[in-house]
């Protein structure tokens, strides 16, 4: 009788602790993955002086880089919305390493949608010649 | 009760429990931490969508990371909105990157030093050296042509995007203080009233 209700006693506790454990484990790994990142801008700061599209870049016309960045952006939101619908759905999705038990959704399809989508405007604005951007860094301020 | 039927409910305790929204923001957080953005952006919007606040800012720090300036100003600016308590000096620090991307210089500056020190040695460092750099260009007048910019700014998102509408009108605003005569002071500081009564209506 003792030991059922030392049992009883332990497993919540034990849950609990388990919890707390996953807690302060997911804190420091937040953590430590944005100060790992935490990189200074490498651009010096421009204050603007004429209205241009946001995102843009150099060399391209405004309409096209309005175009490009807005097809990039809304095509990662909409990949990215619905990878996370599924997910709540309890769809499942590819973690991204390609050993994930996706649906093929991925944020890798996203991303490489966007860029491509991004690429494709560059190219027919440059002639295919294509033009270098690294959406990872903080660079200097988009235009 | 029988020994087997403790063992089988200790076993059962022991099972795997569904995927929590903690557990999308560890995957999050390794996403992060490997370099894939857009995954880590994925993970935080489910965790988010789960119900966690902490959630809303690590998608804003991945936004950031992705080079989507004026997508992360607004995230952030939502994320406090919806649970002000949920940051910390590094999210501060992303905080004022986002500002930054977004040639929100004012901004920026609060942010950098809001994070101050607590950040650790190094991003502090980074911080000093970026609002020195900050300083520097507020200080070349070439300041009502970027109120200019961004009062048109504001007024162009105050429907879609009234989160990042304010954060426009604020910098113009914080600006106009700056110049001689106060340069569309009047203007960026309606925008503002007019932003926020409809964020309040928004929230409503």
């Amino acid at each position: 009788m003792k030991r059922r209700a030392a049992l009883l006693l332990v497993l919540p506790l034990a849950g609990a602790a388990r919890a707390e454990d996953l807690s302060s484990r997911t804190r420091l790994a937040l953590h430590q993955a944005l100060d790992l990142h935490a990189t200074e801008p490498v651009g010096s700061p421009s204050l603007p002086q004429t209205l241009t599209p946001q995102g843009g870049v150099p060399g391209m016309s405004a309409a096209t880089a309005a175009q490009a960045t807005q097809a990039a952006s809304k095509a990662q939101t909409e990949a990215a919305n619905q990878a996370a619908q599924d997910v709540a759905n309890g769809h499942g999705h590819g973690n991204g390493n390609g050993n994930g038990n996706g649906n093929g959704n991925d944020a890798n399809d996203a991303s490489r949608d966007a860029a491509g989508q991004k690429r494709g405007a560059e190219a027919k604005e440059t002639g295919g010649k294509g033009l270098s951007g690294h959406p990872d860094k903080p660079g200097k301020p988009p235009h | 009760m029988s020994v087997s039927a403790w063992i089988l409910t200790a076993l059962l305790g022991a099972a795997p429990l569904p995927p929590s929204a903690e557990t999308h923001l560890l995957s999050g957080a390794e996403a992060f931490r490997a370099g894939n953005y857009t995954v880590a952006l994925v993970e935080f919007r489910v965790a988010e969508r789960m119900g966690s606040a902490e959630g809303s800012w690590y998608a804003a720090a991945s936004l950031v990371k992705l080079g989507r300036a004026e997508d992360a100003v607004e995230g952030f600016a939502l994320a406090e909105r919806a649970s002000a308590a949920a940051h910390d000096a590094l999210l501060d620090y992303y905080r004022a990157l986002a500002c930054y991307q977004a040639r929100l210089y004012l901004c920026a500056d609060r942010w950098l030093q809001n994070s101050g020190s607590r950040a650790g040695p190094r991003v502090s460092a980074q911080a000093t050296d970026l609002r020195e750099a900050i300083a520097r260009e507020l200080g070349t007048g070439r300041l009502p042509a970027a109120i200019d910019v961004f009062v048109a700014r504001a007024s162009a998102l105050a429907v879609p995007r009234p989160a990042l509408a304010l954060a426009y009108a604020e910098e113009a605003a914080a600006l106009a203080e700056r110049t001689p005569g106060g340069h569309r002071a009047l203007e960026a500081r309606a925008l503002i009233q007019r932003l926020q009564l409809t964020m309040v209506g928004g929230r409503k």
